[in-house]
């Protein structure tokens, strides 16, 4: 008897102790939010859509740089084969995982904040929307890099909650643009504001949901690799483009900063000129890796001594621009110089290397110009500089307009006039007004003005990660062209490869095999 | 609940009433009828006792003579248990113990005596003899069945891999749950570095106890055994029992040190410096032969020396040193009539092989048993350690394989000016490779480890048949770790860098249990535990960096004239326990066995629908040698067969690894940096990965158990595997955890004991074998573009990419690369081929995008679609062993013993990593090892393994595949010891005096071309196993070892 009294008791110990457990067994957080204890106000949303921006500075921090750098057939490295430049990349090459990863990331993170901050209650309709538009052109935005790089793409347009639904299958780009990019940009510029309050300046504005609209519209206007034609409805969609190129120069308040070399001023952030904008500040989780991948080695301008040289301009793009605009200050100003005269201080030895054109250059080592918009001496680490990346500015829509215009109405006044802006900065020398590049003849056809304006896009917009998409909307004749000519110029010590397939990128390897909705059939052609 | 507590408590305080006393005495005494001194008697049933004096014999007061009993126990003596039957005078004489089977062992929540286990358990002897070591975990090494031990890193205090009867999991933890003095030690040693970059290297958690006061190890490896350990049992046991006093009124004062010297056990064979000139000149010849320039040789007698006459230095001579370690530890036992304690203190310095890298350990124990009442015990101990190592960076971090000693030592080039007074290397040519002995000299890692270990428990006879136990313990460890890289180091050149790090543990663990034990009608035995346990364990970390200094003089305590910080960032993860469990053990006449378990486990870090589990287990044995048939067998004295099931779980995802998460991140406005709150992880519901384990076991004792065998089958499942599967990149995560799939582990384990003489002269042959077969049975994924239902492990540094995959149908982490088929020899061969992938595919025969030429490396073409990309990747090989194994040989004679002990493990392939830089023949500006330029190819039929010279390192450069995988099985004479052993009679003030010399790793026998073929980069991570890269040299040791006991 005596046993059993002991067993209840215990028993009746137990059972008193396990009912107190559930509050023993609850999960305390300190480091981070959970769904339980966030979205509760307009301070939270405002704090998620804070965040979600730090995905954008992660997509445009390395991997999409030298993928859409060096696949154009205008940039070089100095190491011998390269997937980038032989167009033999596969689709389990990191940079082609790593971009599309991070698209997605950012993707995930907006829906994440529309789905929270359209249900939410305590916030008003105005902040709401606002951040919804937010939320929405970065999406949009991301979705738009998406189908230009992979022509075909799994739509998600709610944030991921389980495994089962992230099983999603590929969607055309037309789909693409027309349920989610065009939707996305244009509640972005029905809601945004067109401009911010001080602190808040660098978040997106209504001028660029318009820039926005005018690329994808022109872009759409272009030729479709997917289809290998160019667009049956190109007519609607210049129009279209030009239209909100011209709506961001009429009612955007934007302005060309009067020295092109100060657009390059690492403190010179979010200037009149700047349209979107992707913020880095120097530091090691928020900088920027543009002038490591950029600048020479032991030239001072990167972080640790130098740069890795890895996107440099091939001989053919640099002298196309330099013959056909001779001492242009943006010479100066894009590329690696010193005193005008291409080249760095190598910091060791304390001593000038000449590199192409200049006298005296390596044959080998040094046969190609770097790009030197992008220059942090200061920057602790590989991928910590403080220069912010510009991904729209006034001279890109400028340049925009005029294509826009002369497709729809030949090269009118307007035409010329926009780009008339650009070159005139261009001669503004630090304050020193230069020759070159001077105001085209208002004689051009509208086949030559495409031509010029074209190449005026090249120089303006060096190493600024256009290029690529430009050719690809010229069409494939135009993109093979341009690689074959480059081919047959100057040394490179590895051709460029010239495949349709380089018009596109595969879908990666991991997504396909981790994605039961993706089979291997559905991988884009060539790959 | 805590009056609840407090009442448990307050019943065990409860004193015990007072009888009137009898005095007994009587002479203990061998069977040749010496007298025994130091023998134990214990009224039966309680903890009242003495020990008998030097004549042996012995007083004590009962309080009734009629019905009370005496127990008699010594050790190597079998225990005697004799009723007065109203005697006052009780002569007895002793019997030599010839079986371990009586032998109480500390089992889980308990004890339990050897012959009425039914789980399988092996136990590991810490002989006086076994060869003195700094670290718990290479003491285990080789020495039980199913246990498998492998040396990860030879570097001082580095972790050491413990697996029990295989790979259970693959994204979880494989390593044992260690319980000290039965407190699970749920602690970790390591601290999340501050340098912005993970590197792999780990300490073990047992870095902070000294050998010298463990007891014994008890390794539980059956469900039967773990079941109880419920969601933390999963992959087995390790339980370790610390050094206590002894009731026997002397004190005892023990001193004992070791001296080793160490040196590394092997060279790598790199070219010399003249062989290096040549190789040199010839690339700069081939280079130039390319580009049609007229070639500059570096050596020529003009630009530089002529390679014979260069001047050079092999750097593995300058790097690595001679060893010398020293370990002492001093130990005091003693007891007063109700009390015993144990009290030790213990240094340890331990150096490694290469130059700063080193282990310091200074430690305390103390324990105190104290019998408050004839019926309430209380027993305390703490421990504490300090810990603190230097080190350079040996494994290199996951980013760049590269800023690690060990890499720079192979690959430097040989050829160096002579040494200047700046303590600097300068070499000639200023190749790329920075100078390995700045790196040693001014790589600056120093972890530190304070470690606080406290147990008290209360017993409470609460019957004679029920004892309460309360028992609380506590783990708390405060590890820091400081780092500086200076700035001629490349990782942050010209700036410097300081970080320093820290992270501080509190576990707790509550148990009240109630042991019971008693007898219905003599034939039926009932014993066993019940009880609850609470446990809960608490993180912080923090970790601060600073780049940019003006100078390195006061590395990282310069880190506030920093130019720049990183955001410092601090951190507190905490996860809870509460558990039910229960142990009933039931004998039947001794001969058969029943044990059922039962653990109810409650964890925090499930979602609510998940949170509890129910982990049950039942064994059986049956004592075949107790049958009558059997009893008075001359031959056979010990036969129990032994079957078990029973499930145990892994509950080994990270904490909040189920919740949603916003994780606090910069996005800066304006210039100015602004805090935002992203979206890092959504809410998942996964659960408990359990694993269920079949055991059918048999010991077998022959002739009067001078041959001792046990013998374990065992089929291992486990099921809702936790596995942080790949997902769709489109879903914004690239992993997940989730419960799928299965793995199954079979296998069998062997432990036998042999006395083959037993005269003056003995000889003690043991030894052990263990043997599985791992499989993965289900992974629930779709099939891969290879058509395997499969997935990867993680991606390795220096390749980008995972080499180990996961195959349904498979054994865990087999490599996964291309093969090669030898060289071309031919232009001819590679036109054959293109015009084959002209056909085939209409493309270029390319091997993964680049054009071939004779002397490259032929890739094969698996699937056969013409050219060679990474579609053409397969199974290379299997780090899984065919089996591992240990001897032990003990001769004694006289005074002397010697001790020979061999371990071995046959049939794994070791993906060596170091291949791939080591063999780089197309860059010349580093070493390479001598047959990749000696045997290089330079022509049609000169070679056809290794590749031909030329300008362009990414030519030939190795991808993962058969040319990186080398066999991994080796056999070694781990340990040799030569001891004398006296107890010095005449000499008053010492009882026993013993002098060792013992050779560590004196030889191993390996196809294995590296240091050391356990090497394991990744160390507990199962994503990336079997992978050595930039691995610590293994080290050959002789070790002087001296013990002394003082009366």
């Amino acid at each position: 008897m005596k046993k059993i009294k002991y067993i209840l008791l215990s028993i009746l110990a137990a059972t008193t102790l396990f009912s107190c457990s559930e509050g023993f067994l609850q999960e305390q957080v300190y480091d981070f939010k959970s769904s339980t204890n966030f979205f509760e106000n307009a301070d939270d949303a405002n704090q998620a859509m804070i965040g979600t921006y730090k995905f954008l500075a992660d997509l445009y921090r390395q991997s999409m740089i030298e993928m859409l750098t060096q696949n154009t057939g205008a940039f070089n490295k100095h190491k011998l084969s390269t997937v980038w430049i032989s167009g033999t990349y596969t689709s389990a090459t990191k940079e082609v995982y790593q971009t599309w990863q991070y698209a997605y990331r950012l993707i995930n993170g907006c829906n994440d904040v529309i789905v929270n901050v359209e249900k939410m209650k305590n916030i008003d309709d105005t902040t709401r929307n606002a951040i919804l538009g937010e939320a929405r052109f970065l999406r949009g935005w991301s979705y738009f890099i998406l189908v230009r790089m992979y022509l075909k793409v799994p739509i998600r347009l709610k944030p991921t909650t389980d495994i089962e639904s992230t099983m999603v299958g590929l969607s055309s780009s037309e789909e693409v643009y027309d349920q989610v990019i065009i939707p996305d940009m244009e509640f972005a510029f029905a809601h945004l504001p067109l401009r911010y309050s001080d602190a808040n300046t660098g978040r997106v504005t209504k001028g660029a949901a318009a820039a926005a609209l005018s690329k994808v519209y022109m872009t759409r206007a272009g030729y479709d690799p997917a289809t290998k034609q160019f667009s049956p409805n190109a007519a609607d969609h210049w129009v279209k483009a030009r239209d909100y190129a011209k709506w961001v120069i009429d009612n955007g308040g934007y302005s060309l900063v009067s020295d092109f070399g100060d657009l390059w001023e690492i403190d010179n952030k979010n200037t009149p000129e700047s349209i979107f904008e992707v913020q880095y500040l120097r530091g090691l989780n928020t900088g920027s890796g543009y002038p490591k991948i950029f600048t020479p080695s032991h030239s001072g301008l990167a972080a640790k001594g130098g740069g890795w040289g890895r996107s440099r301009c091939t001989q053919k793009n640099y002298d196309d621009f330099a013959h056909q605009y001779p001492g242009d200050y943006r010479l100066q100003k894009a590329f690696v110089t010193i005193d005008s005269l291409s080249g760095y201080i190598d910091i060791r030895k304390n001593k000038f290397v000449p590199v192409y054109p200049s006298p005296g250059y390596n044959k080998k080592s040094q046969s190609w110009p770097y790009v030197g918009k992008w220059k942090d001496p200061d920057a602790p680490d590989n991928f910590a500089a403080g220069n912010n990346f510009i991904v729209i500015r006034y001279a890109d829509v400028l340049l925009m307009f005029a294509e826009a215009e002369n497709e729809v109405n030949g090269p009118t006044e307007d035409a010329y006039n926009a780009v008339d802006q650009v070159l005139e900065r261009a001669r503004n020398a630090d304050g020193t007004p230069r020759e070159q590049p001077a105001n085209w003849e208002r004689n051009l056809t509208q086949e030559q003005f495409r031509e010029k304006v074209w190449n005026e896009r090249r120089f303006e917009l060096t190493g600024e990660m256009k290029l690529w998409f430009d050719l690809v909307r010229r069409g494939w004749d135009k993109f093979r062209q341009f690689k074959e000519d480059d081919n047959n110029y100057g040394y490179k010590p590895v051709k460029h490869g010239v495949y349709e397939k380089n018009m596109y990128y595969p879908i990666p390897s991991l997504e396909i095999s981790s994605n039961d909705a993706i089979t291997v059939e559905d991988q884009n052609p060539g790959y | 609940m805590k009056r609840i507590l407090l009442s448990i408590v307050y019943s065990l305080l409860l004193s015990t009433m007072i009888f009137a006393q009898t005095k007994v005495t009587g002479k203990v005494t061998d069977p040749q009828g010496k007298p025994l001194p130091g023998v134990n008697v214990l009224i039966s049933g309680t903890n009242k006792g003495t020990i008998t004096n030097e004549n042996g014999t012995y007083t004590l007061q009962v309080e009734d003579p009629q019905k009370t009993s005496l127990t008699f126990s010594f050790v190597g003596y079998e225990k005697q248990t004799v009723t007065l039957n109203g005697r006052t005078v009780l002569n007895i004489t002793l019997q030599e113990q010839t079986t371990g089977l009586d032998e109480v062992i500390v089992y889980s929540y308990g004890k339990i005596k050897k012959s009425d286990l039914t789980g399988s358990v092996s136990s590991v002897k810490l002989e006086t003899n076994n060869p003195p070591t700094s670290t718990l975990d290479q003491l285990l090494q080789g020495r039980a069945g199913g246990v498998t031990v492998s040396t990860a890193s030879a570097e001082p205090g580095a972790n050491i891999n413990v697996r029990i009867r295989g790979l259970n999991s693959i994204s979880v933890s494989n390593q044992p749950l260690y319980v000290i003095d039965g407190i699970p030690m749920d602690i970790n040693i390591n601290t999340p570095d501050a340098m912005g970059s993970e590197i792999n290297k780990s300490y073990s958690p047992l870095i902070g106890i000294d050998p010298n006061d463990i007891a014994s190890v008890e390794i539980l490896k059956d469900a039967s055994a773990t079941a109880i350990y419920g969601s933390r049992g999963a992959n087995g046991v390790v339980l370790i029992t610390t050094k206590g006093g002894k009731k026997n009124g002397k004190t005892e004062v023990t001193f004992s040190s070791s001296l080793t010297l160490s040196k590394t056990a092997k060279k790598i064979d790199v070219l010399t410096p003249r062989e290096f000139a040549e190789y040199r000149n010839e690339f700069e010849l081939v280079a130039a032969q390319e580009t049609g320039e007229v070639p500059r040789l570096p050596y020529d007698g003009i630009n530089g020396p002529l390679p014979q006459d260069v001047e050079g230095y092999v750097w593995q001579d300058v790097v690595l040193r001679n060893a010398f370690s020293q370990n002492y530890n001093l130990s005091m036992t003693g007891s007063t009539d109700n009390a015993h304690y144990y009290l030790s203190f213990g240094t340890a310095l331990a150096e490694g092989v290469v130059l700063n890298s080193s282990l310091d350990r200074y430690s305390f124990n103390g324990k105190y048993n104290w019998d408050v009442t004839s019926k309430l015990r209380y027993n305390l101990s703490v421990s504490f350690s300090h810990a603190a190592g230097q080190g350079t960076s040996t494994a290199g971090d996951a980013a760049n394989v590269t800023y690690s000693a060990i890499n720079w030592m192979l690959s430097k080039s040989p050829i160096v000016d002579d040494y200047t007074e700046e303590n600097d290397y300068v070499d000639p040519e200023a190749l790329e490779t920075p100078n390995p002995l700045t790196f040693v000299n001014e790589y600056v890692s120093e972890p530190v480890s304070n470690y606080f270990r406290g147990r008290m428990n209360l017993e409470y006879d609460v019957a004679q048949w029920l004892t309460m136990e309360l028992r609380y313990g506590l783990n708390f460890t405060d590890n820091k770790k400081y780092q500086y890289w200076p700035k001629d180091l490349p990782m942050v050149l010209d700036q410097g860098r300081a970080g320093y790090a820290t992270s501080d543990q509190l576990s707790w663990t509550l148990d009240a249990l109630g042991h019971f034990n008693f007898t219905i009608k003599k034939r039926h035995k009932i014993s066993g535990v019940a009880g609850i346990e609470m446990n809960k364990r608490g993180m912080n970390t923090f970790k601060v960096r600073g780049d940019g200094f003006s100078d390195d003089a006061l590395t990282y305590y310069n880190l506030e004239s920093a130019s720049i910080f990183t955001p410092a960032d601090l951190d507190r993860v905490e996860s809870q326990l509460f558990s039910a469990i229960a142990r009933v053990n039931y004998s039947y006449r001794n001969k058969y066995l029943l044990t059922v378990t039962g653990r109810y486990d409650g964890s925090s870090r499930f979602t609510a629908e998940h949170k509890y589990a129910f982990f049950p287990s039942f064994s059986a044995a049956w004592r075949v040698s107790q049958e009558e048939f059997l009893k008075n067998n001359n031959i056979l004295n010990n036969l129990k067969v032994r079957f078990s099931w029973g499930q145990a779980g892994n509950q080994g995802l990270p904490p909040y690894a189920t919740l949603s998460r916003y994780t606090s991140v910069i996005y800066p406005l304006n210039g100015v940096s602004t805090s935002g709150y992203a979206v890092s992880d959504f809410q998942k519901t996964v659960s408990w990965e359990t694993s269920e384990q079949t055991d059918l076991g048999v010991d077998v004792g022959f002739l009067n158990n001078r041959f001792t065998f046990t013998f374990d089958l065992y089929n291992k499942r486990s099921l809702n595997v936790l596995i942080q599967r790949n997902i769709p990149l489109s879903s914004g995560y690239a992993t997940a955890w989730d419960n799928m799939g299965q793995i199954n582990n079979k296998g069998l384990d062997m432990e036998g004991m042999f006395r083959v003489t037993d005269r003056k002269f003995k000889w003690d042959l043991g030894g052990n074998f263990s043997l599985y077969r791992n499989k993965i049975v289900k992974l629930g994924l779709p099939e891969s573009s290879y058509g395997y239902v499969q997935f990867w492990g993680k991606p390795i540094a220096g390749f980008n990419v995972p080499v180990n995959t996961y195959i349904q149908g498979q054994a865990i982490g087999q490599f996964w690369g291309y093969r090669t088929d030898g060289l071309f020899q031919t232009q001819e061969e590679i036109d054959a081929l293109d015009k084959h992938a002209q056909e085939v595919a209409g493309a270029n025969y390319y091997q993964f995008g680049k054009p071939m030429y004779p002397g490259d490396i032929k890739y094969v073409d698996i699937n056969g679609d013409g050219v060679v990309n990474e579609n053409d990747k397969t199974v290379v090989g299997d780090p899984n062993p065919d089996f591992t194994y240990g001897i032990t040989n003990n001769f004694i004679y006289g005074n002397f013993s010697l001790n020979l002990f061999f371990t071995g493990v046959k049939g794994n392939d070791v993906f060596n990593a170091n291949l791939q830089k080591l063999t780089k023949v197309g860059q010349a500006n580093s070493n390479v090892i001598t047959p990749a330029y000696l045997e290089a190819w330079r022509g049609e039929g000169t070679g056809n393994y290794w590749p031909r010279i030329v300008n362009n390192w990414q030519q030939n450069e190795l991808l993962p595949g058969d040319r990186l995988i080398e066999p991994g099985g080796y056999f070694r004479l781990q340990t040799a010891t030569l001891a004398y052993n006296t107890s010095l009679k005449n000499v008053r003030w010492i009882s026993n005096l013993n002098i060792s010399v013992t050779g560590v790793n004196l030889f191993t026998i390996t196809k294995y071309s590296w240091w050391n073929p356990e090497a394991n980069a990744y160390g507990n991570d199962n994503m990336a196993i079997g992978i050595d890269r930039n691995s610590y040299p293994l080290a050959r040791s002789v070790v002087f070892g001296l013990r002394v006991s003082f009366r």
